[in-house]
């Protein structure tokens, strides 16, 4: 069976059936089992871009024609400042690209597993509102904070059963880039 | 008659290659259209071209005089369609020319906030309004309408605060200027803003690594600008003696950490007392803080409102300065598109 990362929602439940004192091992395996099968029944995933596809829509959000016009484009040059050295042979810088500049994936939309929050990978996007399920033209100080403190509460690194400190960080990071706008 | 003369800046060979004709022949057009009773086509020196050399009959021609000659000659059938456009091509080149030395003359002036922080390039907040030339009101407004979008910027990545300022990465810039391109209502303002993150990275590149002068250089001046001006401060006319005991200083009137080119130049470099360095630098700010010939000469008009013959000196002394960057200025990489 090929490994699976078990999403929060199941981990959380395993951890309070835990607690009602039944071993997390013995729920394990058959979560792996019924995520398998499912995962096997699900229709194909809509197939990943072509690398050209990836090129083209990059090349249209910096207004250029190929990749030298686009390694020499000013305003490429000035988005990509600090992000080190670019390697235009592999995919996946170009998925890189196209992740940051561009959109989601379609492969990678409605994401599960780790790290993945409203089914956005937070390692790969940087979506504050959508991972925090605001509506950003309507969504109050107030709004904000109560989401974050909901997150926080979860993955908050002091949380011994679903605290993890990387996926709070970057949450972190998220809120006091949005709630900069109300100071 | 200095701006009049910048509406001229196609010249007759350029403009006879774009129109695809031969220079004589577009030198027989134009003596008939000047001569012309047809208002419509008529053309006259000081509107449609001005004369480069005159005893040679060399001309530079306006946007209105390259437009005049190529309707004259679409109206009687004597161009092509790709003629016309190469003529539009021109003109539309000379507009971004001037858009792009408009802003590579922004950034030069305000980049003293240039710092390399987190591997990243980045311009404090009023660097980055000035840039834009826009205000604080309506780069806040683009702040918030990026922040509230899809793609918001990143903490650390495209914004941080340092010491309560705001400060935008390159990357950040570039949302910015997105966000203003879109935004504005002048199309003119639109088309500067969009230009901007197309000029900026050479700019601030060279900006970064530009040649500058050594320390012995900038000492050497120093030494040579305090023998010129007598050890005597140049606001007071204190000297230093047994009596008064003063410390005389050598103070760059364009800072010599943000204006390297001028930091060697004993023109930049003027001898005062202590004292005054001091006050003046709390008053600016501090320090650290970049300053210029104008810092200096508010200062002295507000707190040695009699010395006015200095400030008159600095005057001077500033319009030198100033046609000194200007030379640097027009060394300045331009922008890759």
């Amino acid at each position: 069976m090929a490994p699976v990362v078990l999403n929060h929602k199941v981990q959380d439940d395993i951890t309070s059936l835990r607690i009602k004192s039944i071993d997390a091992k013995v729920l394990n395996e058959p979560s792996y089992f019924v995520i398998h099968k499912y995962k096997k029944n699900l229709p194909k995933s809509s197939s990943p871009f072509k690398v050209v596809e990836l090129k083209k829509s990059i090349y249209h959000r910096f207004q250029v024609k190929n990749t030298q016009e686009l390694k020499k484009s000013g305003a490429f040059k000035m988005a990509t400042d600090g992000m080190g050295y670019l390697d235009f042979s592999l995919r996946s810088t170009w998925e890189m690209l196209y992740r940051k500049f561009v959109n989601i994936l379609p492969s990678e939309e409605n994401q599960q597993g780790y790290g993945c929050i409203n089914g956005i990978d937070i390692f790969l996007y940087f979506k504050p509102w959508q991972i925090f399920a605001l509506n950003p033209k309507t969504a109050t100080q107030d709004d904000i904070k109560n989401a974050y403190y909901r997150l926080s509460k979860i993955y908050h690194p002091d949380n011994k059963v679903t605290g993890d400190r990387a996926i709070f960080e970057r949450v972190k990071d998220m809120y006091n880039s949005i709630i900069v706008i109300f100071t | 008659m200095q701006s009049a003369k910048n509406n001229f800046f196609i010249k007759e060979k350029t403009l006879a290659k774009a129109l695809s004709i031969d220079l004589r022949i577009l030198d027989d057009k134009i003596a008939f259209l000047e001569s012309s009773s047809e208002s419509n086509f008529q053309i006259k020196e000081w509107i449609h071209f001005i004369y480069r050399n005159k005893n040679l009959k060399i001309r530079i021609f306006s946007k209105q005089g390259v437009l005049a000659i190529a309707k004259y000659l679409d109206f009687h059938g004597k161009t092509t369609d790709v003629a016309l456009r190469s003529v539009l091509i021109l003109i539309e080149e000379h507009r971004q020319n001037q858009i792009d030395a408009n802003i590579r003359q922004k950034i030069y002036n305000h980049s003293s906030s240039l710092i390399l922080s987190k591997q990243r390039h980045w311009l404090s907040y009023k660097d980055t309004y000035k840039i834009f030339k826009t205000t604080k009101s309506r780069l806040d407004e683009a702040f918030k309408n990026i922040q509230t979008s899809d793609t918001p910027m990143s903490i650390d990545e495209e914004f941080q605060c340092i010491e309560d300022i705001l400060y935008f990465s390159f990357s950040g810039l570039e949302k910015l200027s997105i966000e203003l391109a879109a935004r504005l209502y002048s199309k003119q303002r639109r088309d500067y803003c969009q230009r901007v993150p197309i000029v900026t990275p050479p700019v601030l590149e060279y900006l970064t690594l530009a040649p500058s002068p050594s320390t012995q250089d900038i000492d050497r001046a120093m030494r040579y600008a305090k023998a010129r001006d007598k050890e005597k401060c140049q606001i007071t006319g204190d000297v230093r003696d047994k009596y008064t005991e003063i410390k005389l200083v050598k103070h760059h009137l364009f800072d010599k950490n943000n204006y390297r080119p001028l930091a060697a130049d004993p023109d930049n470099i003027i001898t005062i007392s202590e004292q005054i360095s001091d006050e003046f630098h709390q008053w600016n700010g501090g320090y650290d803080k970049s300053c210029t010939i104008d810092d200096f000469i508010e200062y002295i008009e507000l707190f040695y409102p009699d010395k006015y013959e200095v400030v008159l000196m600095l005057l001077n002394r500033r319009s030198v300065l100033e046609v000194k960057l200007s030379q640097f200025q027009r060394h300045l990489p331009q922008g890759n598109d």
